[in-house]
């Protein structure tokens, strides 16, 4: 009966609400205090009687509800509504006799439903957006729906002006901020991105929306909210674990089009993990080798070759720490702890002016923060490795840690191997990661990481080699207001390697390398308006490079030692960008960096006769300067620019220049990078390398952007680049400059790329042509290498093509398979052979003017996960891989020796037979 | 569930890496020809030999030799000496005064046919220590399917003024063996006739060919401490009855050391994930007309000193067998008669001795591979001048 009455009377408001019945006024009853304990239903009665007010609601509601009040005065709507809203309960003042309580839910009066019909042209003001406008193909009724939240306050009709929609953007399971995801208001077309907090901000005339939260690897949720004023809504996002077939488009997935970074790749970790691996261990940087672009000389190849770049022209952070040497085992394993890792980006192109310092490409490695809310933990075996990761919370929800270590026991491989020197050799590996994470407030943010990675590896009993990689990075985060974000970091990063002999007699020596830097920097990014992004920042980098020296070892060594100065300098350098959406489809996003480096003493620095070959019959005079003194000082500027265009719906143009400089080289002269290869920095002799490149990209989405195409051009002029004269001596050369010429480099090429990433059929595949070529002329006759014409270098590779296919038969059971090809790499083959001392002998002339055979090889492996039961203490997987499937032989070179006086070729393969790995795998 | 435990295991062990090197021949359509000049002056009495050749195609096996050209040796003092061509390519010095002094400084001009001329730096013949001592060891060298066992010779050397710091080595084997069915008859002319000569016991020699260099320049002092240079393994027949090598130490300019280590690096240290990339070998001569045109070769003027030590049989302890290389020879042997050796000296057996069984009374024994029962196919039965008996 009250339930009919109840129904029939909102029913009745709403009528009048949306005719617009005009209420008539009397004065707002006013509580100033109340009986303590007193029941609301005798609450009511008194009121009803004294105020002449009617209150409706069902009795079932309040019936045992009672009243406690020991504030201020307020107004009977607001006293009610403070009083019931524990309960549920909300209370409506239709007008000064009326009031309506309702359970669950809330009477809104004055509200704007429907905007489809408003035309499109709300003045947007967001924060950190480089979103533009364009027709939503999102379908109502999403998976991830939030119930209405409404947003503020609920203003005075008429009001004018826009509210404010803000929040905090998290992961549902660590409690960690998600930067970069998307927030896309449908009726609108328009969106934002969560900024370096997770904060997103949106400023739009109130009203109900849609709002679409989107990351890479998330659940997309959909959140309707009502607008009324200014308003926080924090959401949560969860981890898609399974790629299963989706039922939902997803309209707005195009990154690639919309947004302003070309040459950009990212990957979701999800993606490494079930990628086929090699022992075991998954590998981010075998990842990055299946993108266009990005080629090694070969298996076991320590460094990888970005557009036609060096190995050594690629700089490789990790939370911010430069990291030398990127692998284990030269080259066999990577020194990422994948379970550490949250995301990372590879810049081919396009480079932001943040980064520098590096010729060919800027691979940014974050890793996770630590879960803030509970503790965790993963970790793997596999035939050769273990790892073992563990987070969690210090406070909860405020500061977290985390810390992983990864080590080998692969002795037991080198004893099943052939080759009697690897037999009697060990090798052994281990790294770890630590980070602390701590949100101090709002505004502050504070992250410590740490990493050491060290190599231990004896050859034969004779020789033993170790390095190490170790880092720490402290970083502040601090908003300063609504628009302007800083950032302050101090980073320490060191590498070093050491080689010795085992035995300790007479010859006994150590070798010793070692190269450090300090770096702090702050920078500041503002969002003025809707339209402009500005970063700015200043940093600064001492190096000491302890360039390799010869110790003696043992007290029975009669070595004399060998120590060359040691390197110091100071790189500076300030940057300044703006990314500006001139209109949704046009963007241009400039920048300009300008970097320093000053060559610093104490150092003796020797002087070649002008006008000769820098050689050493023609060393003039040396000068010895003073700690601290400049010795030579280098400076440049930086350009960089990035244009998009946006063409259609899935269709845009992005076109790039930039220009980098690197003061701080690799000298090696093998093929790939060796355990003796060291750094040296820029100085008097050896000028800073510089690279322009400029590149332009067309990028297509099809089938409502499940499929990701994609085709750059670039092309890359190297100026300065380090070259080595025929039998130079890299190694403990006081005089490293008569060994050293510049040439210079040209590279260009192709990149195509087909990306499918949604469904159960998932990959890619991708095809580059790119060419890498040299140039030394010399300044003097017999400086020419290969008559000074272009040959091409050692990571010339022309052809390239990779597919990467996922098939994911069941929410269990997956498959995965890597198939690629490349052309064989360029190789130095004898121009002749000669009879010298009764031993046929080979001389060589021209470099790399043949190739080695081409290079196939296909992978696949099977991840079998464990049961999908959500609540249980530890979720396992099993992974059973295969490596080089066909057992080809891959060529990694071809060389020749002199046998018993006579000349024999040989090719090496690495892995000569197909390779399987049983891995397992486990999280909790 | 054990069942599957120990199948997990046994998947997880077939972990395999292996590196594999094939041999490879490799296409290559030009060549470079260029002139090899070979030749050194020692401290010994002459006469010195240059050898000129030329450089050929990776196919081709063999080059062919510079004739006819004009050859001048020069020390600093103004003294000469002139060559003569005593074979294709092979010239001699022919004045009988010269000879290399410590101290000195050499250089060598040689102009060829076709007018082009060509001279070398002035390199200096520095003096080289006595070897003060060159000694065996028993060893055991793990290899690719087992362990090898032999004798490692080593040499010690001093240079107490701290001059000759770069040295290289070179050594000559001779070692003495048998063969298991010396052969006493000949069939010659339908006869069979007895030998003239012994040919059961010969010496066989072999020289060094890889490039041993040594350099002193990173220690204090000038010592050479225990440098392998041989390896006498018992897989050969080199330690079956007696064993001999020399070994020779020779002095090196430091330009003379770098030039063998690039000989070295370009052809002998390859083969692994970290080679150097093969560059051209830089040495001392020029082309006197375009000092940018390739000339191979180094001239060298070094000191030479010279040990030798002897090896026998019974300096290996009694457990270790020498390998018999001749051990395949016994399931030959064979009786023939008389009649029938005609036939089978045909197939190019090896007429051997008298010998009988019991159904042929008067045959000879007879052999299918002459290594079996002539040393000479092997060596030499000219005993070595040096060899003690």
């Amino acid at each position: 009966m009250i339930l009919i009455r109840f129904h029939l009377f909102l029913t009745i408001i709403l009528y009048v609400q949306v005719s617009g019945f005009a209420q008539s006024a009397k004065e707002d009853i006013i509580i100033t205090s109340v009986p303590d304990n007193i029941p609301v239903t005798d609450f009511f009665k008194n009121i009803e009687k004294s105020g002449g007010v009617f209150f409706f609601y069902r009795h079932e509601w309040i019936d045992s509800l009672k009243l406690v009040y020991k504030g201020g005065p307020l107004t009977l709507i607001d006293f009610l509504n403070r009083s019931l809203n524990e309960y549920g309960l909300s209370v409506f003042r239709m007008d000064s006799l009326h009031y309506i309580l309702t359970r669950d839910y809330k009477i809104v009066p004055s509200v704007r439903i429907d905007y489809r019909d408003e035309q499109r042209e709300h003045k947007v003001s967001v924060a950190g957006s480089d979103f533009l406008g364009r027709e939503s193909f999102a379908e109502e009724g999403s998976t991830e729906n939030g119930h209405l939240v409404i947003v503020g306050r609920q203003l005075a009709p008429g009001t004018k002006g826009e509210a404010e929609i803000t929040g905090y953007v998290r992961d549902r399971k660590t409690g960690e901020p998600i930067i970069g995801a998307t927030v896309y208001v449908n009726e609108l077309g328009t969106g934002c991105v969560t900024d370096p907090y997770g904060r997103y901000r949106l400023v739009i005339d109130p009203g109900r929306y849609m709002l679409v939260f989107r990351y890479v690897g998330m659940k997309e949720i959909s959140q309707p909210v009502l607008l009324q004023s200014d308003g926080r809504v924090d959401i949560n996002m969860e981890e898609k674990l399974y790629r299963l077939r989706e039922l939902v488009v997803e309209g707005e997935k195009s990154d690639n089009i919309t947004g302003t970074q070309m040459s950009l790749a990212t990957i979701p970790i999800r993606t490494i993990r079930e990628i086929p691996v090699v022992l075991g261990e998954a590998d981010i940087i075998k990842v990055v080798l299946t993108l266009p672009g990005v080629q090694t000389v070969g298996e076991g190849a320590n460094g990888f070759n970005v557009r036609g770049g060096a190995a050594d022209q690629n700089l490789i952070i990790l939370d911010d720490a430069p990291v030398y040497n990127t692998s284990h085992l030269f080259g066999f394993f990577s020194v990422f702890n994948t379970d550490v890792i949250k995301e990372f980006e590879l810049y081919k192109s396009g480079i932001p002016p943040a980064f520098g310092g590096r010729l060919s490409s800027i691979f940014d490695i974050r890793t996770k923060d630590g879960n803030k809310l509970k503790f965790g933990g993963s970790g793997g075996i596999s035939p050769v490795t273990a790892r073992f990761m563990f987070e969690g919370p210090i406070k909860k929800g405020e500061s977290s840690f985390l810390i992983a270590g990864r080590s080998t026991y692969s002795d037991w491989i080198l004893r099943q191997l052939k080759d009697p020197d690897l037999r009697n050799s060990n090798a052994s590996f281990y790294d770890i990661n630590a980070k602390f994470n701590y949100e101090i407030n709002e505004k502050n943010n504070l992250t410590i990481a740490g990493y050491h990675s060290q190599d231990n590896f004896t050859l034969a009993s004779q020789t033993n080699y170790a390095y190490d990689n170790t880092s720490a990075t402290v970083r502040w985060n601090y908003r300063l207001t609504e628009k302007l974000f800083a950032a302050c970091t101090g980073i320490l990063s060191s590498y070093h390697y050491q080689i010795s002999s085992f035995e300790k007699n007479i010859n006994s020596y150590r070798m010793r390398f070692g190269i450090g830097q300090r770096e702090i920097k702050a920078s500041l990014s503002w969002y003025p308006d809707s339209y402009h992004k500005v970063d700015a920042g200043l940093g600064s980098t001492w190096y000491t490079l302890e360039p390799c020296s010869y110790y003696p070892d043992g007290d029975q060594s009669k070595v004399s030692g060998l120590i060359l100065d040691r390197e110091n300098a100071v790189e500076t350098a300030a940057y300044i960008s703006d990314k500006y959406n001139i209109t949704p489809d046009f963007s241009v996003y400039g920048g300009l960096r300008l970097s320093s480096f000053l060559v610093l003493g104490p150092r003796t620095v020797y002087e070649y006769e002008k006008n000769r070959p820098r050689e050493l019959i023609y060393l003039n005079d040396s000068a010895a300067y003073a700690p601290g003194r400049i010795i030579k000082a280098y400076a440049g500027l930086e350009p960089r620019l990035l244009v998009r265009y946006v063409l259609g719906p899935g269709s845009s143009l992005k076109a790039s220049y930039n220009r980098m400089r690197q003061y701080v080289q690799m000298l090696s002269n093998t093929t790939a990078i060796s355990p003796t290869d060291t750094w040296k920095l820029s100085d008097t002799h050896i000028p800073p390398q510089m690279a322009d490149q400029v590149s332009i990209g067309y990028y297509r989405n099809f089938r409502k952007n499940t499929i990701e195409v994609s085709a750059e051009l670039y092309y890359k002029a190297i100026r300065n680049m380090t070259e080595y004269k025929p039998g130079a001596e890299l190694l403990l050369n006081k005089h490293i400059e008569t060994d050293l010429i510049n040439g210079k480099g040209e590279a260009y090429g192709m990149e195509f790329m087909v990306k499918k990433d949604h469904g159960r059929f998932n990959g890619w595949i991708s095809y580059t042509y790119a060419r890498s070529l040299l140039k030394v002329t010399g300044s003097f006759p017999g400086e020419a290498i290969n008559k000074g014409a272009f040959y091409p270098a050692l990571y010339d590779k022309p052809h390239d093509a990779t597919l990467v296919a996922n098939y994911k038969f069941s929410r269990r059971l997956s498959f995965s398979s890597i198939v690629t090809y490349s052309t064989g790499r360029p190789v130095t083959y004898p121009a002749a052979k000669f009879y010298y001392k009764d031993v046929t002998r080979l001389y060589y002339s021209m470099r790399n003017e043949y190739r080695i055979p081409d290079y196939f090889r296909w992978d696949m492996s099977i991840n079998v996960e464990g049961n999908l039961r959500v609540k249980k203490p530890l979720h396992s997987s099993w992974s059973l891989s295969v490596y080089n499937a066909t057992g080809r032989k891959n060529a990694y070179s071809v060389f020749f020796i002199n046998e018993n006086g006579e000349v024999n070729g040989y090719r090496l393969s690495v892995f000569a037979q197909p390779i399987y790995t049983l891995t397992y795998n486990f999280r909790f | 569930m054990n069942r599957l435990i120990r199948y997990s295991i046994l998947i997880i062990l077939t972990v395999m890496v292996t590196a594999c090197v094939e041999p490879f021949t490799p296409v290559m359509e030009k060549y470079e020809n260029v002139l090899v000049i070979d030749g050194i002056v020692t401290d010994k009495q002459g006469p010195y030999t240059v050898r000129l050749s030329r450089s050929f195609h990776y196919d081709a096996p063999f080059g062919s030799p510079e004739e006819g050209a004009y050859i001048l040796l020069m020390d600093d003092q103004g003294n000469t000496s002139g060559f003569t061509e005593k074979s294709p390519g092979v010239y001699k010095s022919d004045n009988p005064d010269f000879r290399g002094m410590t101290g000195r400084s050499y250089k060598l001009y040689v102009q060829t046919l076709d007018n082009e001329e060509y001279e070398s730096e002035y390199v200096q013949l520095k003096t080289v220590p006595g070897i003060e001592k060159l000694y065996a060891q028993y060893e055991e060298h793990p290899v690719t399917d087992g362990t090898e066992k032999g004798f490692q010779v080593y040499v010690d050397s001093y240079d107490p003024q701290n001059i000759t710091k770069y040295y290289r080595y070179e050594y000559e084997e001779t070692w003495e063996f048998y063969v298991p069915y010396p052969s006493i008859f000949l069939y010659e002319y339908g006869q069979i006739v007895p030998r003239t000569e012994q040919v059961e016991r010969c010496w066989r020699e072999n020289r060094s060919t890889s490039v041993m260099i040594f350099t002193t320049e990173k220690l204090d002092e000038d010592v050479v401490g225990a440098l392998p240079v041989c390896f006498v393994s018992t897989s050969t027949n080199r330690l079956s009855v007696k064993y001999s090598i020399l070994v020779k130490q020779y002095s090196l300019s430091e330009e003379a050391y770098h030039f063998w280590e690039q000989m070295k690096s370009t052809n002998e240290n390859t083969g692994t994930l970290f080679d150097p990339q093969p560059t051209q070998i830089v040495g001392n001569i020029y082309n006197l007309h375009d000092t940018e045109k390739p000339v191979l070769g180094f001239f060298e003027a070094s000191a030479v000193s010279e040990k030798r030590i002897y090896l026998s049989r019974s300096d290996l302890a009694p457990g270790i067998p020498v390998t018999d290389i001749y051990r395949y020879c016994d399931s030959y042997y064979m009786v023939v008669e008389p009649s029938r050796v005609e036939r089978y000296i045909l197939r190019d057996y090896c007429l051997i001795n008298h010998g009988a069984t019991a159904t042929i009374f008067f045959g000879y024994g007879m052999i299918p591979f002459q290594d079996c029962c002539d040393c000479t196919k092997n060596g030499t039965n000219i005993r070595p001048d040096f060899w003690d008996k």
